[in-house]
């Protein structure tokens, strides 16, 4: 039963990695998150100029 | 048998995760900073001081390729002393701590964000001190001076890897040697604190904005709430972010996680006979984060990557939580059978 547990959290965390890892694939991807994750904080509009700095 | 295929499942993962990463990824936020910038050349020149190895490592390796993949190597080293380190702690636990280690989302922004390698640099050195501390061969004691010090070369907080020891010892059942441990360590603590009360008093001065300060109460509380937020991730890591926002915290809020982080502290002596893990796991991440509650950085309050050297003891206190969890269930179980 143990190892089903950590087993099933382990997969739980390999689908959370699998959309965290590439935030930091470029500055553009960075700042994006950063803007998406917390849009009504003050620091939310400085994220969103950096992330549209950054676009391609 | 379980244990091989765990490990091999988890570092196939680990390949499929950061693979691709390592191929295409870019420098980012500071990284352009430690690899050209003037920090690197002024660091390297100061070998021997705090971070001296990390802006070494960035003199050797420049390209965004090679930086991403020195920091992925590390973590598989951080990954594997983990292991070695539980299993000492609770036979049969190594293997699912290290995965827990190696796949919890909180380390992604310390593996794949190049300019942590300080924060990989620095737990290599404290989990191989500890690891050596407690080995059953004498002369790894040997080895425990250069642990030490590449944890401090890696970055400054690293120290701490002198109070992680006397927890390793204890927690391996050494009771009598980690007792004395414990108490040379916290006297030199002492000692050194008030010697250098002046330079502590002061030690806000640094940073990427070194002229920004806080009072020292206004900080511990600020600093209290931003460990409370990364223990709530460490639960549920659903809302990672490079740049979370804790301006809008109020006191009562603040005050609210200075308890939670005492009452920890507080299961953590309850649960050292039953769950050992989790009081090893728990005094783990009091010890790494006590320092940065000293060093104000007003405008950088405790983050993801900086959270990565507390992330084994978060693993451990997982994985006992889990066994505990398991155990009370079977128990549960076996009762009802019984009753049947």
């Amino acid at each position: 039963m143990r190892l089903r547990v950590i087993v099933g959290l382990l997969v739980i965390y390999a689908v959370l990695d699998w959309y965290a890892v590439p935030v930091w694939r470029s500055e553009a991807t960075v700042w994006t998150h950063a803007h998406q994750i917390n849009p009504a904080s003050d620091r939310a509009r400085v994220n969103l100029l950096k992330a549209q700095a950054f676009q391609p | 048998v379980k244990a091989v295929i765990l490990s091999l499942s988890v570092c196939a993962a680990l390949a499929v995760l950061y693979v691709p990463h390592i191929t295409s990824a870019t420098f980012v936020y500071e990284d352009a900073k430690y690899a050209s910038g003037p920090e690197r050349s002024v660091a390297a020149a100061w070998l021997w001081r705090g971070r001296g190895l990390t802006a070494r490592s960035w003199a050797l390796v420049q390209t965004p390729q090679g930086a991403h993949a020195l920091n992925v190597e590390l973590h598989l080293l951080v990954v594997l002393l983990v292991g070695l380190l539980a299993a000492q702690i609770v036979r049969g636990r190594g293997s699912a701590v290290a995965a827990v280690m190696a796949l919890h989302p909180l380390t992604t922004e310390g593996v794949a964000y190049a300019a942590s390698r300080a924060d990989l640099l620095m737990t290599v050195g404290m989990l191989l001190a500890v690891v050596c501390a407690v080995s059953p061969f004498a002369w790894t004691w040997g080895v425990l001076p250069f642990a030490v010090g590449l944890a401090y070369l890696g970055k400054e907080p690293g120290i701490v890897a002198i109070g992680l020891i006397p927890l390793g010892l204890w927690a391996c059942g050494q009771r009598d040697v980690a007792s004395r441990a414990a108490w040379l360590v916290l006297s030199g603590v002492v000692i050194v604190g008030y010697l250098e009360r002046e330079a502590i008093r002061n030690l806000s001065h640094i940073g990427q904005y070194p002229g920004a300060t806080m009072a020292l109460p206004e900080w511990v509380l600020l600093q209290s709430a931003a460990v409370y937020r990364l223990l709530m991730l460490s639960v549920a890591p659903f809302w990672l972010s490079v740049s979370p926002d804790l301006s809008g915290v109020t006191v009562p809020t603040a005050w609210g996680a200075v308890l939670l982080l005492v009452g920890l502290l507080e299961c953590a002596w309850h649960a050292r006979h039953r769950a050992p893990l989790v009081t090893v796991g728990i005094l783990w991440c009091a010890i790494v984060a006590a320092p940065r509650f000293l060093v104000r950085t007003p405008t950088s309050p405790f983050n993801e990557h900086q959270w990565y050297g507390a992330m084994p003891g978060v693993a451990c206190v997982i994985v006992g939580l889990v066994d505990l969890a398991c155990g009370r269930v079977e128990q549960w179980r076996g009762a009802r059978c019984a009753i049947a």
